[in-house]
């Protein structure tokens, strides 16, 4: 199974949820500000690398984690994504695609636009990171939320 | 098998509408007449959710498809790309040619009263009147015929 968080632009909801579903950021405590901006993809992804599928690495299910940013018309780019790969005839199944970004709140959003959308780097990296401690848990809570739904899909894809 | 993907920045008519000349189901040796496009259009032009993609039919061992992106286009290609990949698909199989829409108003208003019921023949007729107008437009994508068109 492919897990994969989207977002606007897959430099800040989708990379902290990610950080946090392979733990590389505390489901436990808030993290500091420091430990946000040590991510080495946060805030970093360019307005012309938006619909590019990144990596991120392997969960304790051994599944792929990848960040995803389908740019202002979400709902759109994923149902085209979607029914393209249903036209051709490939199994959507596998993909388990979580949306982010209303997990982050305002301050999250506006450093994030400051800073990739504006350019305005040194002042919209810190507020987003800020915006994301802020309201930490709401983000550790959608993740866990994540993780339950993916165990149990891979439950029932084993007969369990 | 070859899959082309037709797709355009507004409702996805101007991609339908250059698949179908593709598919030689619209003519595109002579200019047809707004009846006959308003007629296609008629057939094909389905309510469905904006970004879904429509196979319209293979020919010579090639499916065609069209959708219209809105503001999505160019990050939809990418991401289909993308997952071309993550699927193992051979990726100089696909072919995506961007269309564009025609300039006059006439489409602009086509396109808005499209999914307005009880308007939809007023539309089909606006945007076949405007598709006419400028069918080279079609025509000329069909002549970018190389891998990204």
């Amino acid at each position: 199974m492919h897990v994969i968080y989207y977002c606007y632009g897959s430099a800040h909801s989708s990379v902290a949820s990610a950080a946090i579903h392979l733990g590389r950021l505390p489901s436990d405590r808030v993290p500091t500000q420091e430990e946000v901006l040590r991510l080495t993809d946060f805030d970093q992804v360019e307005s012309w690398q938006i619909g590019t599928l990144f990596f991120k690495g392997h969960d304790e299910f051994d599944n792929p984690v990848y960040t995803l940013g389908l740019g202002p018309e979400q709902a759109v780019a994923k149902q085209a994504l979607l029914s393209f790969l249903d036209r051709l005839g490939l199994d959507t199944g596998n993909l388990f695609l979580n949306h982010a970004l209303p997990h982050i709140n305002r301050y999250a959003k506006a450093g994030g636009a400051l800073s990739r959308r504006y350019g305005l780097v040194k002042w919209g990296r810190p507020l987003s990171a800020y915006g994301i401690r802020r309201d930490y848990f709401k983000l550790v809570e959608f993740v866990q939320g994540v993780k339950v739904e993916e165990s149990r899909r891979m439950m029932h894809k084993h007969g369990g | 098998m070859k899959h082309r993907v037709y797709y355009d920045s507004g409702t996805g008519v101007a991609a339908l509408l250059a698949a179908a000349i593709r598919l030689k189901k619209l003519r595109g040796d002579v200019l047809p007449s707004v009846e006959t496009v308003a007629a296609f259009l008629r057939d094909h032009d389905k309510v469905r959710p904006k970004g879904d993609v429509h196979l319209l039919g293979e020919l010579r061992g090639e499916r065609i498809y069209w959708c219209g992106l809105g503001r999505s286009a160019t990050i939809a290609v990418r991401t289909w790309r993308h997952f071309l990949h993550l699927y193992e698909e051979r990726q100089e199989d696909y072919f995506f040619y961007q269309v564009p829409s025609p300039k006059k108003r006439r489409w602009k208003r086509g396109e808005r009263l499209l999914n307005k019921p009880g308007q939809r023949e007023k539309a089909r007729q606006y945007l076949a009147e405007a598709a006419v107008k400028e069918y080279a437009l079609f025509l000329t994508v069909l002549m970018t015929d190389w891998q990204e068109g």
